[in-house]
Order: structure tokens, then sequence, then C-alpha cells
């Protein structure tokens, strides 16, 4: 349903995505993650066929993205900057959406508006921020879009909303499975909610899969500061921190870990746990040259 | 996958787009009306000759509806310029560049058929106004015996020159949204190029080659053959045309 290969996009010189490849064949709630400045608003407009690819192109339904029609009807993005016209109340947004895309849900939409208390004559520039995002969010949900781009959803919003929101998201889903991809800086937010995970660092896809793999990617290995010290010789260290002076913990790869086939002794004076989805994040998309506590230390 | 692939036609899509449009610009016609009842205004004031004498005062006022006619093409400028300026908004519903570049000159055709018919009847509503305002209205005689036809034929021209004004604005903001700062450095190297140009051809004897403004309006204005006029603003139309497409095609939605 979405394929890219190898897809570049560069701005004025400026890279923005360098040799994207991922491919999405069934309905999943995706979460693509990516610090600021990774890439995502650009994939998700290079999906929708706003945005030209410098090399490589997105292909949806089989069609390549790029100012095609069959993927401009089978596809809702939303973002931030998203325009509409000027002094036009939401509910005649809702009606001209409603024209466009056949699968549309005006009662759903109209009802969504009603739940989050929008006013349907208000106009859409003078929402909250928070209320705008909100709107865009019902927009793209009612629209029942083959593939449904969710960019930053819940900016401005509050937090007690933001839950409503992602709970909303997944009940949608589950009534209408479709593949929704939805980016955030905050996976912590979300991941109750996504079944697959596609995380991007500058303009690269580092990981796409089940959030289970995502996971497991990393555990935490606590015990004595000997051991731990003899196998950050041999092993990728990505966080080290000391509790007190007997015990020390490093944050390793799960698979380089199993792969070094410790004596039974030694794993049994270990403690190993798993790590947060979002912590993995941090981990993976983490500066180079040091973290903070080097900064200060140094 | 449960979700249905719709696969409707460009044209399709297209005219749902007109329709959204000429809905979310009706604005446009209430513009027009303003710049048409300024240009009302001015036609009144157009010129006013006054004599007298300690018992008669004698004032003769012209009402020429030239002023009518520069706003309504200020109106398509800016109606044009907006069409292309706006793009971005209508990318998020569904769209590409073709349909977009659809509607919009379907748009700017509309907005000229109904500038050419308030300016149609402009002058018989300018008549009426002056028989309310003023005692004595007298009909220039080269107006005094117009028909059906000629009616016709002015709310044919009318529409045809708002048609080239709309789409040759809306060519030009497309170029300006396309390049953006490049476009206004361009243009006024453009300019200076040719001003340059005509400096230098005036110096050397050839006033062939230097730049008149008049000479453009007179290919049009001063064509005394009706197909052959017909034929030069049907070609330039098609040439603003071709040029929007050209501006249009591979445009990205990045704003």
């Amino acid at each position: 349903m979405i394929r890219c290969d190898e897809l570049t996009k560069y701005f004025n010189g400026t890279r923005a995505l360098k040799n994207c490849s991922f491919e999405i064949t069934e309905p999943t709630l995706t979460g693509v993650i990516g610090v600021n400045g990774a890439g995502k608003t650009t994939l998700f407009k290079s999906l929708a066929g706003f945005l030209k690819p410098t090399s490589g192109m997105p292909s949806l339904f089989g069609e390549e993205a790029f100012q095609n029609i069959t993927v401009a009807q089978n596809v809702m993005l939303i973002e931030e900057g998203m325009q509409f016209y000027p002094g036009v109340s939401l509910y005649e947004l809702l009606d001209s959406y409603q024209q466009f895309y056949e699968d549309f849900d005006i009662t759903l939409a109209k009802g969504l508006l009603n739940y989050f208390n929008l006013p349907g004559e208000a106009r859409y520039e003078r929402l909250s921020k928070g209320m705008a995002s909100t709107f865009r969010l019902i927009l793209a949900l009612s629209a029942r879009a083959a593939v449904t781009l969710l960019d930053e959803p819940t900016t401005g919003m509050d937090p007690s909303v933001r839950k409503d929101v992602y709970e909303l998201i997944l009940k949608d889903y589950i009534k209408a499975p479709r593949i929704i991809l939805i980016s955030s800086h905050y996976l912590g937010e979300m991941e109750s909610i996504l079944d697959h995970i596609l995380l991007i660092d500058e303009g690269r896809v580092l990981e796409h899969g089940a959030l289970e793999e995502f996971q497991s990617l990393f555990v935490a290995v606590k015990g004595s500061p000997e051991i731990i010290t003899s196998l950050e010789e041999k092993l990728q260290v990505f966080e080290g921190k000391d509790f007190g002076p007997g015990i020390r913990q490093i944050v390793v790869k799960r698979e380089e870990f199993l792969n070094l086939h410790l004596w039974d002794e030694v794993k049994e004076s270990l403690t190993v746990n798993s790590i947060s989805p979002e912590d993995s994040f941090i981990y993976l998309t983490r500066r180079k040259g040091g973290g903070i506590h080097e900064l200060y230390d140094s | 996958m449960n979700s249905t692939i719709h696969n409707a036609g460009s044209m399709e899509i297209a005219l749902k787009q007109t329709r959204d449009k000429i809905i979310n610009n009706t604005n446009a016609f209430l513009y027009l009306i303003l710049m048409q009842l300024i240009g009302y205004f001015f036609s009144f004031n157009a010129g006013m000759n006054g004599s007298g004498s300690n018992e008669l005062f004698i004032a003769l006022r012209t009402i020429n509806p030239l002023p009518l006619h520069i706003l309504t093409i200020l109106w398509i400028l800016v109606m044009g310029l907006n069409l292309a300026g706006e793009k971005s908004r209508e990318y998020y519903m569904v769209s590409n560049n073709f349909t977009a570049y659809f509607s919009d000159i379907a748009l700017i055709e509309i907005f000229s058929v109904i500038g050419g018919l308030t300016l149609m009847f402009a002058g018989p509503f300018l008549q009426v106004l002056g028989s309310i305002f003023f005692e004595n209205v007298q009909l220039d005689s080269a107006f005094a015996d117009v028909g059906l036809l000629n009616h016709l034929v002015l709310f044919l021209t009318s529409t045809l020159y708002l048609l080239i004004f709309g789409t040759l604005a809306y060519a030009f903001g497309i170029f300006r949204m396309r390049f953006k700062a490049r476009f206004i450095l361009g243009s006024i190297g453009t300019v200076v190029l040719l001003i340059l140009a005509s400096i230098f051809a005036a110096r050397i004897g050839t006033p062939t080659l230097s730049f008149d403004p008049e000479s453009l309006i007179g290919f049009y204005y001063y064509e005394q053959r009706p197909l052959m006029w017909l034929l030069k603003v049907i070609f330039t139309v098609a040439g603003l045309y071709g040029i929007s497409y050209l501006g249009i095609r591979n445009l990205e939605v990045n704003d």
C-alpha cells in the first residue's frame, strides 16, 4: 500500500530525507518518531504527493505519489500549517471536505465536534491552538481515507485532551482499520495505541517494525562495577550510571548482550531489565559525542 | 484492508474544486460591486466644465465610463493574483496541480464573464443614473444608435479583455509563488535590461527595437478586423494559459 524506495529529498542543498526505505502493506497504526528536523514532515508531504523527491519515489496503491489524483483521493494529511479558506465556519469546512472524500463520515464529524465542545459556527482561524488541532484531527478521522497521515496531531492540546485524542484514534482505527501514520516527539504518550514504529533520524529510517521488537531492542544490565566494567569493554554502551558504590547499570543492545553467552554464575549476578520504547528512541537518536553528564563532568 | 480505494477522474475532481472555489470566493463579487461603485463615482466626475456670469451659470459635465473599466480590470488583476497566491489550502483537500490549474482558469473565466456582463449594463445604467441626478442628459452621437448586437460585442470584448488581464495576473502570480524572491529579482533584472536595451537602441538609431507600450495596446485596441482581433485575443489567452500551466506543473506544496 505504501512503498518508499531510497527516497531522498533536498531543500536548497539541505538534506531532509536520505535513502528512506520502508513498506507498509497492511492496516497499521504506526508511530513515526524522530527528533526535530529528522524529516517526518517531509516524509508525510512526500507521501501525500506534495513534494517531488530529489531521487526515489514513494508509491501508494501502486502509483507514484507526486501530484497523483488517485493518491490525493485516498490520502488525508493534517499538520499544524495546513490552511483553510478564511471566514469559513467549521460546519462549512466539513461540508467541503465531504464533497472530496467519498467515505467522509459527516455524522461522526459532527458528533466529535460536539464531544470536544467545538462550536460548528465558529471560524477556524479564531480557534485556539489546541482547538484547531482537535478540529484538524476530526477532519482527518472523519475522512476515512485509506491512508491517514497525522503530523503532530496533538500540538497545543491539554494533557487531558491529548489522552482522549489517542483513545479516539485507537477507537477509530479499530472501527475502520486502515493505514494511520502518526508523527510525534512524544512516543511515551502514544505507545499504548501503536502497533508499529517507524523511527527516522537525520532523514534515514533507523528502525521499522512492530512495537514489541522496538521494546526489546535494548536492555538495562545492572550488577557489580567489576562485572559491568568488563561488559563495557565488549559491548557498545548507550548509557552508564552508578547506583551507589556497589552497583552500576549500563544500557546495551539486547542482541549484542545475548551473543556474549555469559557463564551462568555471571548471569545470575546481573539484573537484566527491558527499557521503555521512549528510552529506546532516546538512545537511538541521541546526539553523538557523549551525553549531558559527559559535558558537565569533562 | 477495509478502506475502499477511490479513483475518480481528474476532470470530476476539477469540477468539484471549481464549485468549491466559487462558494469560497463569493467575496470576489462583493469586491467587484465595491470597485464598480467607486468606478461609477469617478465616471460621474470624469470631466467638468463650467461657465457663467452674474445671472447665469452653466455647468457641462461629461460622464465617462473609462474609470469603471479601469477599476474592473484592477479587480480581475487582484483576483488572478489571489487565485495564484492562495494555492496550498486546496491541496489538503483532494487536488493536484492539474485540477488546481483547471479550476483556477475556470474561475477566472467566470469572473471575466460576470465582469463583462456588468460592463455591458454599465452604459445604460450610467444613463439612468445621469437622468436621475441631472436635468438634461445628452448621449454622445457615437452611442445614439446602439443595438443589441453592439451590446453583445461590448460584452464579448469586455469579457475577453478581462480574461487577458485575469490570466496575465494569474500567470504572474504562479511564477511569483514558484520562484519567490528569485522571481522579484528576475523581474527587476528584466525591466532594467529592457530599459538599457531601449536606451542603447535609441542611441544607435534603431527605434524599431525600442519598447513602446502604446504599440502593444494598439495591437489589440486599434485592430479593425473583428476576426483578426478575435484571433489575436484567443492566441494571447491560449499563450497565457500555456505559460501558467508551465508554471504550475511540477509545483510543490510546501508552505
